[in-house]
């Protein structure tokens, strides 16, 4: 009985990453195909895409520069959501629910909105738009989303477990990276991957608050509106996903290895 | 004088340690700061610009009403902003919907590598939305991957159009789109769950469907709302599926703000129209939340 | 090491996370974030002392500034945009470029909006080699000054295919055909004011499309109210309707002469009308913003000269399928591969031939009318 609710459960999970796969296996078969139009039936194999995305500085920059924005984003939204998801499950605050919610306006203004109200105060303010100025605007829309996951790990959290660290004598900030922190390790994970993704694909704010370094979304949407351009967009996109998952496969090897280390030793 | 200093001193720490709302401030403070700092100047320009009006390139500084005025008198805003709290109200359920079982899966029943499977689920979205968003009409499209596939199965003769440019197409795109952001949190609140707690229930000879609505579904509520949260709200403002799966009957307020900012050329209708939207997507949100304060008590 | 602590942390880090583990999950996130940008190469950094260009996709190709290339070593620095509405929006909150690239239907609002500063053409080298008729176009030039300098045209038409069309459509080229009930769901129609709208107007026979009475406006909404249920989609971008072109998706949509070069291209039999109603014309071309750099102004203008060049003009009619504004790049294109873009040698009569692009008069009103037919009101 149990171990048929488990394949069952095996069994959606597979059909659920074969609808998120699906969109994303489209783009290596179009990367190859002979033709700038993307459609059926397929027309010849070629590598002429990938040559020409080799070529192409434009599309290079843009995704360095969307891996910066995205890379500190994530970090920097994760520590200030820790800070406020602590808080808030921690602390009894009063009126804290206010601010927490101020915390969480600019998931609800429309982002052309926020895009173009930054805009407008960074040039009110003499700031040259950069790469800066678009991790400002992405750090307001991450912010929310770290602290909301942070606060769903870290409610009902017990803190008999840091009052017992502290009455052990371990100062406040150990405390924090020997007991809370890897209790809250896997919300800290989950806000790293979620606000790096969210960065890294926005499109709006970065349109408004790029300069003339332009980020991946938005030298992707130049590019789409030229046929004979997509294609070798559609080999970068191939790219990235082959890429990330054999970087991740790697890091799992390095840390597989790692743990194998750990345990000899502690033999 | 040392003594009395000291004591000034002590209490304060005191006052400091014993009071929560003080510590818990100070721990606010400064993500607080930041979202301040960078949200309050654009949320000023916002309300200001709201109660101006524009005639042709410029604005005019003097204060009225009538942009809000126009909301209500003219049929479309509203019809257009019910249209779209309705399309991402469905994209909310069907997305926390199709992600709970596989949190649930990469929870409960995978015991190694599952940060292996967090992963897994997020990199199909490092690839760019408007790529997906593109991928999702070669899918769907006239000669796409479903059209050709029945074609040449037999099945179909002509290629089916209902499939893309309908809100049906907005629907699954976005439910794609988001659905990186309903796992994450679901699956962090099921992690959190004390494993004990299902096997007291189950000792206790309940059956697996009423462990898991009594006692799971209402430890990983918190969860369950946060994704909730992420998807709905952000997803009412989105110009851009719309405007590029929704074929001609597909517009959502978004594009109608996105419109003013742009060809109409009415910044402050667009301001009065994005608080207003604003506005009713917060009362949305605090309807769903009171949903889940009665659906706790209920359960408890 | 107090093993009683450790304990506590291990049994209640969900049984799954230890700290060495977390150590080794901080070094596989290391490793993603550090080997990421190893394999994509060092990003290359803007030059600071060349002008800002603020333009379409496409006209930052290397081939438009050659000759700015020769001169400085070094190509100016770009930024896109994908139209020129959320361009304007972006200009007006205070993004600031020195050069930019509009349709000149819009030179008007913007120059009124007073981002633009006006152009001195004797600084140009190939200004005597533009096209008189693109030198004369109403607007431009305002209390004497010139605020616009031409670069590229084309039209806006009717793409279809003629395999799947009535074949009457062949001998008697309409814009009705975007009307007709029998392709229900296989037309498209551009999502703008100046190719979308504009086009209902001129089928309506209004006098003077750019400037409608009230009731022409009523007419024109009809028409677009009439239409709507038959299209498939709005098209935003010629990506779109060329791959509905080529998968026969749309049999027949608006356009700009570039989708039936590319289409043509690749092997597709589309044809592109001269309706007799009159193809719509436009010329897009160079402004000089208010908010440029005034020492980057000398190479600003080189900017512009470059894109003006003769090579730079044969490689726009060849490969972008569009006219240029440089008479002399014509005399480097066979008519053969003119006649094959719709282009002649005779520029002139063919920017005559069709209805001028020019602003739009009530263009506010235009496009909430436009919004809605688009929400089915």
């Amino acid at each position: 009985m149990k171990s048929r609710r488990i394949n069952s459960f095996a069994v959606y999970a597979v059909i659920y990453l074969i609808f998120l796969y699906l969109p994303v296996a489209v783009l290596p078969l179009f990367s190859f195909n002979d033709s700038s139009y993307v459609k059926f039936p397929l027309v010849g194999f070629t590598l002429k895409w990938y040559s020409q995305l080799a070529d192409s500085h434009g599309l290079q920059n843009a995704l360095v520069n969307s891996l910066k924005v995205g890379i500190s984003v994530a970090i920097i939204s994760t520590i200030l959501g820790i800070f406020a998801a602590k808080s808030v499950t921690r602390y009894r605050m009063r009126r804290s629910g206010l601010l927490v919610g101020f915390i969480m306006v600019p998931l609800v203004i429309p982002e052309i909105i926020l895009g173009i109200s930054l805009l407008m105060t960074f040039s009110i303010g003499g700031v040259k738009l950069s790469l800066i100025t678009i991790s400002i605007g992405h750090l307001m829309l991450c912010v929310p989303f770290s602290m909301l996951v942070l606060i769903s790990r870290m409610e009902g959290f017990d803190k008999s477990l840091e009052e017992a660290s502290l009455d052990l004598g371990e100062n406040a900030w150990w405390t924090f990276w020997r007991v809370t922190f890897p209790i809250i390790l896997p919300g800290v994970v989950a806000s790293l991957l979620l606000t790096f993704t969210i960065s890294f694909d926005e499109f709006v704010l970065a349109f408004f608050l790029s300069g003339t370094d332009a980020t991946l979304p938005v030298h992707i949407w130049s590019q789409l509106r030229f046929p004979d351009k997509l294609p070798s967009v559609l080999a970068l996109g191939a790219i990235i996903v082959v890429l990330s998952t054999i970087v991740i496969l790697f890091a799992e090897l390095i840390r597989r290895g790692g743990v194998q280390l750990n345990k000899q030793s502690k033999v | 004088m040392i003594s009395a200093d000291r004591t000034l001193v002590d209490k304060i720490r005191l006052q400091f340690r014993r009071s929560e709302s003080i510590r818990g401030y100070t721990l606010l403070s400064p993500t607080l700061l930041i979202v301040l700092l960078g949200l309050l100047f654009p949320l000023i320009i916002l309300f200001t610009l709201s109660f101006w009006k524009q005639e042709y390139v410029d604005l005019i500084q003097t204060f009225t009403l009538k942009n809000y005025g126009d909301f209500f008198e003219k049929k479309i805003y509203y019809l257009i902003l019910y249209r779209s709290i309705r399309i991402s109200a469905f994209v909310m359920f069907v997305t926390v919907l199709l992600a709970y079982p596989l949190a649930y899966f990469i929870a409960f029943h995978v015991q190694k590598n599952k940060m292996i499977w967090i992963i897994l689920v997020t990199i199909p979205f490092w690839t760019s939305y408007l790529l997906r968003v593109f991928s999702w009409k070669v899918i769907l499209g006239y000669n796409g991957v479903i059209n050709s596939s029945l074609l040449s199965l037999g099945l179909i003769s002509e290629p089916l159009e209902f499939l893309l440019y309908n809100p049906f197409a907005v629907v699954i795109t976005l439910a794609h789109a988001w659905a990186a952001v309903a796992i994450l949190p679901i699956y962090v609140s099921l992690e959190k769950i004390d494993r004990s707690l299902i096997e007291a229930s189950r000792d206790l000879g309940e059956s697996a469907v009423a462990t898991f609505i009594r006692v799971t579904l209402p430890l990983s509520l918190p969860g369950v709302i946060a994704a909730c949260l992420l998807v709905f709200i952000p997803t009412v403002g989105d110009y851009v599926t719309p405007a590029l799966v929704g074929g001609t009957r597909g517009i959502m307020i978004g594009n109608i703000i996105q419109s003013m900012f742009g060809k109409a050329l009415n910044w402050p209708l667009g301001a009065a129209l994005s608080i207003i939207s604003m506005l009713t997507v917060t009362a949305a949100v605090c309807l769903l939340l009171g949903a889940t304060q009665l659906f706790k008590k209920k359960v408890s | 090491m107090n093993y009683e602590k450790d304990d506590i942390i291990e049994m209640r880090a969900t049984g799954q996370m230890s700290r060495r583990q977390f150590h080794a999950y901080m070094a596989s996130l290391g490793a993603v974030a550090v080997t990421f940008p190893v394999f994509t190469g060092a990003a290359r950094a803007a030059a600071d002392d060349h002008p800002n260009v603020f333009t379409w996709e496409g006209w930052d190709a290397v081939e438009h500034h050659q000759q700015y290339l020769d001169k400085y070593g070094e190509l100016p620095n770009f930024s896109i945009f994908g139209d020129e509405e959320e361009a304007f929006a972006k200009m007006m909150a205070g993004a600031q470029f020195d050069v930019t690239h509009p349709c000149s239907y819009k030179v008007e609002i913007w120059r009124d909006a007073g981002i633009l500063q006006p152009i001195d053409t004797s600084r140009l080298s190939h200004w005597d080699d533009v096209i008189s008729t693109l030198k004369d176009i109403p607007g431009m030039v305002h209390e004497g000054q010139r605020y616009f300098v031409p670069a590229d045209w084309g039209q806006t038409s009717v793409l279809y295919r003629p395999d799947l069309v009535d074949p009457s459509y062949l001998e008697d080229e309409t814009w009705g055909i975007l009307w007709d009930e029998r392709y229900a769901g296989r037309l498209s129609m551009s999502d703008s004011l100046i190719d979308g709208v504009m086009v209902a107007a001129i089928y309506s026979g209004a006098a003077n499309p750019f400037d409608m009475t009230d009731d022409e406006v009523e007419k024109t909404r009809e028409l677009l109210r009439q239409q709507l249920p038959l299209l498939r989609y709005y098209w935003t971008s010629p990506t779109d309707i060329e791959n509905s072109m080529a998968a026969g998706e749309l049999v027949a949509t608006s356009a700009w002469n570039d989708a039936f070069t590319s289409l043509k291209n690749e092997g597709y039999d589309v044809r592109y009308m001269q309706p007799k109603e009159g193809a719509m014309t436009w010329v897009c071309g160079f402004c000089l913003m208010s908010a440029a750099d005034p020492e980057k102004l000398e190479k600003s203008y080189d900017v512009i000269d470059a894109f003006l060049s003769p090579d730079s003009g044969q490689f726009e009619i060849l490969e972008e399928g569009y006219g240029h504004a440089n008479q002399k790049a014509f005399d480097l294109v066979s008519e053969e591969e003119l006649a094959q873009r719709g282009l002649s040698k005779d520029a002139d009569a063919l920017l005559n031939s069709g209805i001028f692009q020019v602003p739009i008069k009530n263009e506010a009103v235009l496009q909430a009318m436009f919004e809605e037919v688009k929400a089915g009101l």
